[in-house]
């Protein structure tokens, strides 16, 4: 006879929590590395899912953005609710939720587990900073609060994984959960939902003394001199350790991918094959992994900022500045990551509640100078400008590289605020920031965010990448050239690029760019950088084969010779504007929902390219006669 | 105790001083979050100070900090709290 026998298939648990309640902790204790974002479609925002499997049985754990109630406010939040309620097409709807509270915050926790209880979910509620509440002499009476719930809870330390395994163990057997029962109206005021959370809140805790030690840091952190002074210190360590902690995994990868390169060259005939993999495919694959390093640190840092709390105290500091400019604190880190690279810093305008204020910060984001600009900054600032110092103290190559970063992010500002004031017009969102309390970051938290986001980069940026790098390698390889025989190789190579389509292309639009000083080399160079802006070096490496060859030297001696001054910074200006990345175009495309926006940014980054590089290359005429 | 029958805006309200929320007028949606954030009516709570930059204060009640624009805190109409003891208890 056949038994029913009892469900092993796969459920969904949300979690669910107030910003900064530990839920992500929580997660990535829950899961740790077997999670990835999960993108549904039409959705733009991908939550965080992590996978637990045990004697067939597997529940999806889905770490949803943090959220005050069912009222969002930020497109994060949207993301969260609707997911909650099961609006989400193609996502699937929640079987089960873990509300995931502060134990030093046990009132306002309730307060969210009594607007997600009308739900009516089987729910179990997980107290968190458990050692934390007990540090400042709290007493938490788990069994009296299971009782009131009706349903059960978990206390757990989630940085140390104490405690977590019972609530893996319990989701996993799919113990069964109660729907909280809440003696609460479901149309419940805040103020009805605060007095009862905090009644219960004084029946079940005795209540810890306050957190001291946040004030103490936020007397120097945020004191009106030393506050700044810190500020400065933690931007200007961000920044910099962006720039040289990447460094030597950004070389790393460039060599692994040259000796691959070589690999191929050295042991496939020569042909069109040996071409497509060398040049096409490893050409691409490099193109993506050697930001990498430098992703992955962005994204460690912007984690580690947030966790331990100061995120939010410079979003509150810098609010003032940036609210000058039709933006708002929050802006801030998107901004900064911007100068990495401008997809991870577009991803991160989610937090932004306002979308006025999002999408000016995400159409603002191509000027911050990321750093695939900064070969080419680097290349011609050291072929063109004389190394030279300015009143004996500061370096004329070091003034230029610090005008370039200081005219895209000043141009910025100033788009921002133009568009602020005309098309994204509107009052000024409100802002209103939590400030948590200081607390040292969960490493596994951390690390497992860096993995998740840059996995989702690769995911989505590096397939982008990759395919655009494909295509330009064909746009030089058709049609393909014959040369005579006899011709030496890298005549041959200049030949073919500049007889193949992309050549033409570059011959054709080159009265174009005629005002801005830009030879058709330069021109079809400029194209190249379309797929990655570093393609122009290599590009100029091509075209200029045969004199590097003929000088004995390297490609920078050649340009040192013949590109002239005003041409260099024309080429420079042309570079802090020119929103030449087509993969930053589609995630703007994802994450604003229109064309009509990344056409909005293309074109005006063209506009001030090719303006301002127009005045810069008179101007400098003139200037040097 | 004249003073604690003041009302004034919480952007005007003195700082380091316990108080507590009477009223709110203003903009639905910023009445919403801060309520949802926790201050209700009847909440007391304290500016800790101003923002580095000004523009902005932090405020704390019911053991949280939140940081705010001016505009914002505006929405608020404040009394000074007589009892400082009063604070966090229930």
């Amino acid at each position: 006879m056949l038994t029913a026998a009892p469900e092993r298939s796969s459920h969904t648990i949300a979690l669910v929590g107030l910003p900064n309640s530990g839920k992500s902790t929580v997660f990535n204790a829950l899961t740790g590395f077997r999670q990835r974002t999960a993108n549904y479609p039409g959705v733009t925002i991908a939550p965080f899912v992590g996978w637990v499997h045990r004697d067939g049985h597997s529940v999806a754990f889905v770490d949803l953005p943090g959220i005050y109630s069912l009222s969002p406010k930020s497109e994060d939040e949207h993301l969260a609710v609707r997911f909650l309620r099961g609006e989400l097409p193609d996502a699937p709807t929640p079987d089960r939720l873990l509300v995931i509270v502060d134990g030093t915050q046990l009132e306002r926790g309730l307060v969210l587990l009594s607007w997600v209880a009308p739900l009516h979910l089987p729910t179990a509620l997980v107290i968190t900073m458990i050692d934390e509440l007990k540090a400042r002499g709290g007493v938490l009476d788990v069994e009296e609060l299971e009782r009131r719930l009706g349903i059960p809870v978990f206390t757990v330390v989630g940085r140390r994984g104490i405690g977590i395994e019972e609530i893996r163990r319990s989701a996993l057997a799919w113990e069964p959960w109660g729907i909280p029962f809440l003696p609460l109206p479901p149309d419940a005021s805040v103020e009805e939902r605060y007095q009862w959370a905090r009644e219960l809140s004084a029946a079940v805790l005795h209540f810890p003394r306050p957190d001291t030690r946040s004030e103490r840091i936020d007397q120097v952190a945020l004191h009106p001199v030393w506050g700044l002074i810190l500020f400065a210190m933690v931007m200007m360590l961000f920044f910099q350790a962006i720039f040289t902690l990447a460094q030597p995994g950004m070389e790393a990868l460039e060599a692994g991918i040259g000796w691959l390169q070589q690999m191929v060259e050295n042991t496939l005939p020569e042909g069109i094959l040996r071409n497509f993999l060398s040049h096409g495919i490893l050409g691409g694959v490099g193109a993506v992994v050697v930001f990498l390093p430098q992703i992955a640190l962005l994204y460690f840092l912007l984690t580690l900022l947030e966790d331990s709390g100061y995120f939010a105290r410079a979003a509150f500091v810098v609010d003032r500045f940036l609210g000058s400019f039709g933006l708002q604190g929050r802006a801030f880190f998107p901004l900064l990551g911007g100068f990495a690279c401008a997809i991870p810093a577009i991803l991160s305008t989610r937090v932004i509640p306002s979308w006025q204020e999002r999408l000016t910060t995400m159409l603002i984001i191509p000027l911050m100078t990321c750093s695939a600009r900064l070969p080419v900054y680097t290349l011609l600032i050291t072929a063109t400008i004389p190394p030279v110092s300015v009143g004996g103290v500061i370096s004329a190559q070091a003034l230029v590289m610090m005008g370039l970063y200081l005219l895209g992010a000043g141009t910025g500002l100033i788009i921002a605020w133009l568009l602020r004031h005309t098309l994204l017009r509107g009052a000024k969102a409100p802002f209103i920031l939590e400030l948590p309390p200081y607390r040292l970051p969960a490493w596994r938290t951390v690390l497992g965010r860096t993995w998740s986001s840059t996995w989702a980069f690769i995911h989505t940026a590096g397939t982008i990448i990759l395919a655009l790098s494909i295509v330009l390698w064909a746009l030089t390889e058709i049609p393909p050239v014959s040369v005579p025989p006899g011709t030496p190789p890298l005549e041959a190579q200049r030949l073919q690029l500049e007889n193949s389509l992309a050549g033409q292309i570059g011959h054709l639009l080159q009265p174009l760019f005629a005002p801005l000083g830009f030879d058709w080399k330069i021109t079809v160079a400029i194209l190249g950088s379309f797929a990655a802006r570093e393609v122009f070096i290599s590009f100029l490496g091509q075209l200029y084969a045969i004199d590097v060859e003929a000088a004995e030297g390297t490609l920078r001696h050649v340009l040192a010779q013949t590109l002239p001054i005003p041409v260099a910074l024309s080429l420079l200006t042309f570079y802090v504007y020119a929103l030449q990345c087509i993969s930053t175009m589609a995630v703007l495309r994802r994450e604003s929902g229109s064309w009509r926006w990344v056409a909005l940014a293309l074109g005006y980054t063209f506009a001030l390219a090719y303006c301002l590089s127009f005045l810069v290359y008179q101007a400098a005429r003139w200037l040097l006669g | 105790m004249g003073q604690t029958e003041i009302e004034v805006p919480l952007n005007r309200a003195p700082l380091r001083r316990q108080l507590v929320v009477r009223r709110y007028e203003g903009e639905s949606s910023v009445i919403e979050r801060l309520c949802e954030l926790g201050l209700t009516i009847g909440t007391q709570l304290l500016i800790r100070r101003r923002a580095p930059l000004g523009g902005g204060i932090e405020v704390e009640f019911r053991g949280v900090r939140v940081g705010l624009r001016l505009r914002e805190a505006a929405v608020l109409y404040v009394t000074a709290c007589g009892d400082s003891n009063a604070y966090r208890s229930s």
